[in-house]
């Protein structure tokens, strides 16, 4: 019971993490597309997800194993309930991410910077997912599909930078880890 | 197993940058294959780019300057709909990316919706983006390939305070209409007000909003003289279903296609 206190706290706290930072992330978002713009490229990282991948693969650093899908989940909630208008894009997508980052942390002993940032890939595929429900692809135009490519690949790099901001921390933080599986057997 | 996963890190990595590159030289060489599929109904039409690229017309759009734009009703019309007499009710727009937008209530966009043409100036909306003056640019959908309206019966959509408060059919402002002398069948704007719970001393300003986009607005103290007009279906095309009418007023105030009331309350 305990154990699961000190868990949903942490999940808790890693999940404000990325509201706190969206009103720091928009205005910045759009100078980089603007950036992006000026130099003719069609894509600029998606910035608004970047945090969301990283409290996903330090939930799953800190806590050990199931804590990505949980922290997934507690975004889609969180999604949910401060963007209720793409419900049913955003719910699925976070939840998704979890589950993606779970998967690509599967057997990882110790955390590094490539565990996390294949955590990201493989989280930042499965969460595309809910897009491609809605992408065109019956349409038969090897643009369409070209410019597909180039929004997914977009994304996937973001997740990757997301998981390799979330190595850099976990660097940083790792006495979390210790501080955690202390309380947890303290209080148990 | 960590040089596993090194390797299949850093070979992802690769091979995300190099199809990166790949998808953008083709889409910057063959733009003009890009189509984009609007459907109504069960009619649907793909439109190639060259062929919007005629259809377009210079127009400024907020936040981004002059552009090349193609109105989206001119699109919905080449499936032969009848405007006059149905309603677009509900807008999808899908992206290249699968990101997709629904409009609800899109009879007070439809006039207001683009398909805009941004040649080199904004690569990263694509060959084409909608887009929807009054909405927000999350409504506007980059990339875009695909749109899809969805009809319905005409409407009148009473707005209070930018809300909708409640959305009358056709055959409930019949059963609100009465004979008024000298305009015809017609609903008093004060019995619209009663159905949404509201006195004409709790209006401040009041506007009436034609499919078209054509508005006009009144001050609250003139609730009294206004009505809603019911048109007789051979002058549809003209009129549309419903008008407005404010006795007194000059005659291009009064508003045709009549598809919502703005009513702006007292503090």
């Amino acid at each position: 019971m305990r154990r699961a206190v000190v868990e949903v706290a942490v999940l808790s706290i890693l999940a404000a993490v990325p509201t706190a930072l969206g009103y720091v992330l928009g205005p910045l978002s759009r100078a980089l597309s603007a950036t992006a713009r000026a130099f003719g490229f069609p894509a600029a990282p998606r910035l608004g997800f970047i945090p969301l991948v990283t409290v996903t693969v330090l939930a799953r650093a800190y806590l050990g194993r199931g804590a990505a899908v949980k922290e997934g989940v507690l975004l889609a909630l969180l999604g949910a309930v401060f963007h209720p208008r793409d419900l049913s894009l955003r719910v699925l997508r976070n939840i998704m991410l979890g589950v993606g980052v779970e998967l690509g942390m599967i057997g990882v002993k110790r955390i590094d910077a490539w565990s996390c940032v294949l955590a990201g890939l493989v989280g930042g595929a499965l969460s595309y997912t809910p897009y491609l429900l809605f992408a065109p692809l019956s349409v038969g135009a090897a643009v369409l599909y070209a410019a597909l490519i180039l929004s997914s690949v977009n994304w996937l790099l973001s997740c990757a930078i997301g998981g390799y901001l979330a190595s850099i921390v976990f660097r940083r933080s790792e006495w979390i880890t210790v501080r955690v599986a202390h309380l947890t057997s303290r209080l148990t | 197993m960590r040089v596993t996963r090194r390797l299949i890190a850093a070979s992802a990595l690769a091979v995300l940058t190099v199809a990166a590159v790949t998808a953008y030289l083709l889409l910057q060489t063959r733009a003009e294959e890009w189509r984009v599929e609007v459907t109504v109904g069960d009619c649907r039409k793909v439109f190639a780019l060259p062929e919007l690229e005629k259809m377009s017309t210079e127009r400024e759009v907020r936040g981004a300057g002059v552009l090349r734009c193609v109105p989206l009703v001119d699109l919905v019309a080449e499936c032969g709909v009848d405007l006059n007499s149905t309603l677009v009710h509900r807008l999808v727009a899908v992206g290249a990316d699968g990101y997709s937008r629904s409009v609800e209530e899109a009879y007070l966009y439809l006039s207001k919706a683009y398909l805009c043409l941004p040649g080199e100036a904004y690569p990263d909306w694509g060959p084409v983006r909608l887009v929807v003056e009054g909405l927000s640019s999350k409504y506007w959908v980059k990339q875009l390939v695909a749109v899809n309206a969805q009809l319905g019966s005409w409407v009148l959509n009473v707005r209070v305070d930018g809300e909708t408060k409640r959305v009358f059919t056709l055959e409930e402002i019949e059963r609100l209409a009465r004979d008024v002398e000298g305009i015809g069948k017609a609903v008093p704007l004060v019995e619209i007000l009663r159905a949404i719970g509201l006195s004409e001393d709790n209006v401040s300003l009041f506007e009436f909003v034609g499919a078209d986009g054509y508005r006009s607005v009144f001050k609250g103290g003139n609730a009294t003289r206004a009505f809603v007009l019911l048109i007789n279906p051979q002058d549809w095309p003209r009129y549309g279903p419903l008008r407005s009418a404010v006795v007194g007023a000059p005659r291009g105030t009064w508003v045709r296609h009549l598809v919502a009331i703005e009513v702006i309350t007292k503090e």
